[in-house]
């Protein structure tokens, strides 16, 4: 997975099935908005479900997670709270760092 | 001294023990870790973003610029590392550059690297447990300080850490 520039967006050559693109004309309508944006929001939505996912098996950092979603890590940490998901180092980690660094601060 | 990542620092600032580890132990922040913790934090109005920003300022944090350290065998680590952000990637620079004695972090992904590297991790939790240890704060402060991040670990390590703190409040009224 490579940087992409904040912001940037292309063209893409892509088939919708038929459901999915009735369900954008219909959020579309609803939200006052065009089927284009409407079916960006819901990719969107789905992107940040699975950078969730990749956030709590490790496979991807905070840092990551926040430069694909375009927002901040903050933001990161709320939306894994939103969506239930647990974040963060797992217990053999916590176990480890309390015996490494305990002569840091006694 | 300890080199901090944009997820250990706003887990250890939202918990409210942040001066004390400042006050415990030279803190460095990489600035693309400030740019991530602080500077796009205020951008979308989060609160703790600004308390950040206060936080580290009164405690003497010192950021340090993206242009120290990097180079040779960091890179090559580095290039393999397409699941880190500028800020881990900011902070594992200044590791080596500066010779820090660890990296405060509670990100799954940055550890990893870490470990493959023999560098000791500070966890927020753990940070929390050792400075009750150490009687830097009660027990009881400790226990309110962790419940504060308590949706932002993953359960079993704050099931962990709030039994080893209420071991503590019972050591202390002894």
């Amino acid at each position: 997975m490579s940087e992409a520039k904040a912001g940037a967006t292309r063209p893409y050559p892509l088939r919708i099935p038929e459901n999915l693109l009735e369900l954008a004309e219909a959020k579309s309508r609803e939200e006052r908005t065009d089927r284009s944006t409407a079916l960006r929001q819901l990719l969107y939505a789905g992107a940040e479900e699975y950078v969730l996912e990749l956030l709590s098996e490790g496979r991807i950092s905070a840092g990551r997670a926040a430069g694909i979603l375009e927002v901040s890590v903050h933001r990161v940490h709320r939306i894994a709270e939103e969506h239930g998901v647990e974040i963060g180092a797992t217990i053999e980690e916590y176990r480890r760092s309390k015996k490494d660094v305990a002569d840091l601060l006694r | 001294m300890i080199v901090a990542d944009a997820d250990g620092l706003i887990k250890l600032g939202k918990s409210g023990v942040l001066p004390l580890l400042l006050s415990a132990t030279e803190i460095l922040v990489p600035a693309a870790v400030y740019e991530e913790a602080v500077r796009a934090g205020k951008k979308e109005m989060h609160e703790d973003a600004f308390e950040l920003e206060r936080t580290l300022r009164d405690g003497g944090a010192e950021v340090v610029s993206d242009a120290e350290g990097g180079g040779g065998e960091v890179e090559e680590l580095l290039k393999d590392a397409s699941s880190l952000g500028a800020g881990e990637r900011g902070a594992f620079r200044i590791l080596h550059a500066r010779g820090a004695d660890a990296v405060l972090t509670d990100d799954r992904a940055f550890v990893n690297l870490l470990r493959r590297t023999q560098t000791r991790v500070l966890l927020p939790a753990a940070a929390i447990v050792l400075l009750a240890r150490s009687g830097r704060i009660a027990a009881e402060d400790a226990i309110a300080a962790l419940g504060r991040i308590e949706h932002l670990v993953r359960r079993d390590v704050y099931e962990e850490a709030r039994q080893e703190l209420k071991g503590l409040i019972g050591e202390e009224r002894r």
